[in-house]
């Protein structure tokens, strides 16, 4: 067993069971002690900002065979989450089983777990959070900036809508400007026009 | 090693729940320390790294909890600005707040993780009270969030948000809470 594999097992010392050659780099936040299972050949790329594991006791946080985290990954666990062998985890993706508070009465009760379900082959985009409830079935593919919580067939890609530009606020034109054009003095919010479309699902 | 600190308190904190109070001490300590030449309120925590970065005036209200975690939530009050929190408000790790003018949070705030808020010159930001901003929101400048409002996680917030809506997507649109069910709910 190389150095490297040596240090990734010391700075997992706090999960149940961790695989053959599994490499971190950089820094990995392990919390909560719950169960935490990492397959073998996992990466764990937390070079740019660390990666957080988060299981709470009871609860299970299972990371298949093959699967590539990058930095600022999250995933918390209240009750079970799972990702399938061979998936990857862009940066900054966040995966959660709870909501943690309630929209409605008091925010200080937590809501239930609904377990989260990553199959093989999954890829998360860059910013996306996988909210509770959501089962993504093998090669599905969610783009940067996704918000999902609900089930993806196989092979499906999941995007938000292209952006769109928006008219800019209007500007005082300084004393003195050479441009004597007249100045439309209309303010418009940037959001205002743009019409929002709920998250396109493309298979 | 930070990080492998904050792995290790947490460990101690799960053993005893003797060194549950030893870190709550420690956090009130950190809060004396971070918010050094601020209004500072009683019982105020931080758990983790705060980056303040403090040229303006800055108040905090008391119970405010700074949760830790694997980045610090940095606090940036340029001169002349004003950042007033209110009582019993919580911030998780990472969330980011950019003050050049002002903004204003009322009592039982919720900021997740990874939250940014950033105002500017003639566009203050004001939060009333019981808000929360779910994880990875991002609130603009110029933008007045309602007492009980909810801005989901994700959302890019550009416009007001009345009281007792909840804000989602990009960018946010409002609904209202009483469509979401307590198991369904997503923000």
């Amino acid at each position: 067993m190389t150095p490297l594999f040596l240090l990734s097992r010391l700075k997992l010392w706090r999960c149940t069971r961790v695989g053959q050659r599994v490499e971190v780099l950089g820094s990995i936040y392990v919390i909560g002690g719950g169960h935490i299972e990492i397959g073998d050949d996992v990466i764990l790329d937390g070079r740019l900002v660390p990666i957080e594991l988060h299981a709470e006791p009871g609860a299970e946080l299972i990371i298949g065979h093959g699967c590539v985290l990058e930095g600022g990954v999250s995933i918390e666990a209240q009750k079970r989450v799972e990702i399938g062998p061979g998936s990857r985890l862009r940066a900054f993706c966040k995966l959660m089983d709870n909501n943690f508070h309630p929209v409605l009465g008091s925010r200080h009760r937590r809501p239930p777990s609904h377990p989260v379900k990553l199959e093989a082959a999954v890829e998360v985009g860059e910013r996306a959070i996988v909210l509770p409830g959501a089962w993504l079935e093998k090669k599905v593919t969610l783009g940067p900036g996704v918000v999902i919580a609900r089930r993806v067939k196989a092979g499906a890609t999941v995007l938000v809508p292209i952006a769109r530009s928006a008219p800019a606020p209007s500007e005082v034109e300084p004393e003195g400007a050479v441009n004597k054009a007249p100045v439309k003095t209309r303010v418009l919010r940037p959001a205002a026009r743009t019409v929002v479309q709920p998250p396109v699902v493309a298979s | 090693m930070r990080i492998a600190l904050l792995e290790f308190i947490d460990w101690l904190e799960l053993q005893a729940p003797a060194f549950k109070r030893a870190g709550r001490a420690l956090a009130l300590a950190r809060s004396r320390v971070a918010f050094v030449g601020c209004e500072l309120g009683g019982s105020v925590l931080v758990h983790g790294a705060l980056q303040l970065e403090r040229r303006g005036r800055v108040s905090v209200g008391a119970a405010c909890v700074f949760a830790g975690g694997p980045l610090p939530t940095a606090m940036r009050v340029e001169k002349g600005a004003t950042l007033e929190v209110g009582a019993r408000c919580y911030f998780n790790y990472g969330a980011n707040f950019e003050v050049k003018e002002s903004v204003r949070m009322g009592e039982r705030c919720m900021f997740g993780s990874y939250v940014r808020v950033s105002d500017a010159p003639g566009a203050p930001v004001v939060f009333g009270k019981d808000v929360w901003v779910a994880h990875g929101a991002v609130i603009n400048p110029g933008v007045s969030i309602g007492d009980g409002a909810v801005v989901s996680a994700g959302s890019v917030v550009n416009t007001n948000v009345p009281p007792g809506m909840l804000a989602i997507g990009n960018p946010a649109r409002m609904m209202s809470q009483r469509l979401c069910t307590t198991g369904g709910s997503h923000a």
